[in-house]
């Protein structure tokens, strides 16, 4: 078991609020503060490596911009979990070898709660009240490339037997 | 066996499978400033050559001309870098990137399209499969000449009912996402899009209407060809027979959905809250935008001049017009369109993305509101205030008169 403090966040949280375009940027240092400012400027200052984040249903919806997902690189986000995913933003948390998983039905959270959990390594959070989470593995291609490391960790492996 | 068309573009792209996914190649990759600048230090740590210098199209729109000191930094290394890229497509400055993909001649049916930038699904409007990817994804189908992807199930939509006057394909598009956007949106479906109105719509409303797919949520949306899209495709220059789904070919699902009859109004903060225009109250504006990827065509100023020729944008309210492409500006000139926006007292700018990406001129401030054509009105976006979305006409109409206007009602 590891503890972790986990952040739950409600549905369509879109790319614009995990991470507002005025912090846009090149430099790391700019960029990692705008890490959910726009869910809330308090996580955004005060979330450490190690984190899981919590999310609802079309998760990431919106823009492609990769820093977005970047971020949660930065920022050393363990694992993030949501109901679905909005596609290209899935893909770029995979491709930068971030664990993604979807979890079925409703969980036991409010948007907007800090918790501690345990991870118990067996695609289940627990709270002290006992309440819990169970998620999904990803599809084994997935799983593949986010054990490599990420996408471009994975093109020697992907292509070493391609014509 | 009877195949629709994401299976027959599929199949023609496929290199193998690999596990539960896909790897496909790729006919053109798109780049632009925003996004590109991104993978330039990825890239050169990679050290790999480029496996197809001559599918990448290079555009930069986002930060043109850059309003600040740092977006003139990331816009120059980005020229930097691509002007290094010996045998790719640079088109810098000539437009969005969506728009100038689909004006380039070798762009057309049955192709499989990646871009950097989530409009890409734009592309689709020409019977072709388009996506927008993450640089990293960008990066990877550079370097290797394929991308990955779980085979899609696919959505058999079907647009029925007739045209009314000034509704455009992005009412069609909201009518749309009002349907399957949000915690409703099926992320991994593709769309094969039937127009089967009648007076059916034009290919500027279905680039609209495609290019708004990314507020579907959907992985692509195709429209499927017909007359409209070959004339498109005549004028340009390809006459590629368009590829076309088998009669019989069988779809996970299917949806109908009725053009609408009444102007439709995007309502802040997410593009799937849409009502009628007629239905909202006075909703007072601060500005009134035309342009992006998804409401910038030559349809759309024509609207706009249309509505304002002659009259006077109401005061204290700022209409910005920004072709998508310089292509489109030039054309508006010489139709008189942009003389007609001029003297009714609009701004009109050069092409670029605007405010819509909420990082470029035209974005509005604290407690300021804007009715614009643009796609998405997710909070911050377009700046710190609240943005309604909307066809040309409804932005027309309601910069005439200060509020959120039905454009049936301007005389
Ligand atoms: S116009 Fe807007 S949506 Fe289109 S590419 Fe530019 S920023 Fe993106």
């Amino acid at each position: 078991m590891t503890s972790h403090r986990a952040y739950i966040i409600g549905d369509n949280i879109c790319t614009d609020l995990i991470h507002p375009p005025n912090y846009f940027s090149l430099d790391k240092s700019r960029r990692e503060k705008g890490f959910l400012r726009g869910v809330s400027t308090k996580w955004a200052d005060t979330i450490r490596p190690g984190a899981i984040i919590i999310g609802g249903d079309n998760f990431g919806c919106g823009s492609s911009r990769e820093v977005t997902a970047q971020v949660f690189h930065d920022r050393g986000v363990k694992l993030v979990l949501a109901r679905s995913f909005a596609r290209i933003f899935y893909r770029n948390m995979v491709n930068l070898g971030i664990p993604v998983c979807r979890y079925r039905g409703d969980h036991p959270w409010q948007h907007g709660e800090e918790i501690k959990v345990e991870h118990d390594g067996n695609a289940c959070l627990i709270r002290s009240d006992q309440t819990s989470l169970t998620y999904e593995p990803p599809s084994s291609f997935v799983q593949h490339l986010v054990a490599n490391g990420g996408l471009l960790q994975s093109i020697d492996i992907l292509f070493s037997h391609a014509v | 066996m009877a195949r629709n068309l994401i299976e027959k573009i599929l199949d023609s792209h496929l290199l193998r499978q690999e596990d539960d996914h896909l790897l496909t190649t790729y006919d053109h990759l798109l780049l632009h400033d925003a996004t590109g600048a991104l993978l330039i230090k990825p890239f050169e740590e990679l050290a790999r050559p480029l496996a197809h210098p001559e599918k990448i199209v290079a555009a930069a729109d986002h930060f043109v001309p850059p309003a600040t000191a740092e977006r003139a930094e990331i816009l120059q290394q980005y020229l930097d870098f691509t002007s290094k890229l010996k045998g790719i497509r640079r088109k810098p400055f000539q437009g969005i990137c969506h728009q100038i993909l689909v004006e380039d001649p070798e762009v057309g049916p049955g192709q499989f399209i990646i871009g950097a930038d989530s409009h890409t699904i734009m592309a689709g409007a020409l019977g072709s499969m388009a996506c927008g990817l993450g640089s990293t994804d960008i990066l990877f189908s550079m370097v290797t000449g394929y991308t990955w992807l779980p085979k899609p199930p696919v959505c058999k939509l079907e647009l029925t009912g007739s045209s009314a006057p000034f509704i455009r394909g992005k009412d069609v598009a909201l009518a749309i996402v009002a349907e399957i956007g949000g915690t409703r949106a099926m992320p991994d479906y593709a769309y094969e899009c039937f127009d089967r109105t009648t007076g059916l719509l034009t290919m500027d409303s279905r680039f609209s209407l495609a290019c708004m797919a990314a507020e579907m949520g959907a992985s692509f949306f195709i429209m499927v060809p017909d007359e409209i899209t070959t004339t498109f495709l005549a004028n340009k220059g390809n006459t590629t027979p368009p590829l076309l789904p088998d009669q019989d070919a069988a779809y996970e699902t299917t949806l109908a959905i009725a053009m609408p009859n009444q102007s439709l109004v995007s309502i802040p903060p997410a593009p799937w809250h849409v009502e009628k225009a007629s239905d909202l109250g006075d909703i007072i504006i601060n500005q009134a935008f035309v342009g992006s990827c998804t409401g910038g065509r030559l349809e759309d100023i024509a609207d706009t001049a249309a509505i304002v020729r002659g009259k006077k944008v109401a005061d204290n309210v700022r209409l910005v017009v920004i072709p998508a492409s310089q292509d489109i500006y030039l054309q508006a000139i010489r139709a008189g369109y942009i003389e007609d926006i001029i003297r009714a007292g609009g701004i009109v700018d050069a092409p670029s993305c605007g405010p819509c990406g909420g990082i470029d001129k035209g974005i509005i401030g604290k407690g300021q509101t804007m009715i614009a054509t643009s796609n998405r009105n997710f909070p911050g976006r377009t700046g710190p205030g609240d943005t309604y979305l909307a066809s040309a006409p409804v932005v027309a109409a309601s910069a005439l008169t200060g509020v959120i206007t039905d454009p049936r009602n301007i005389k």
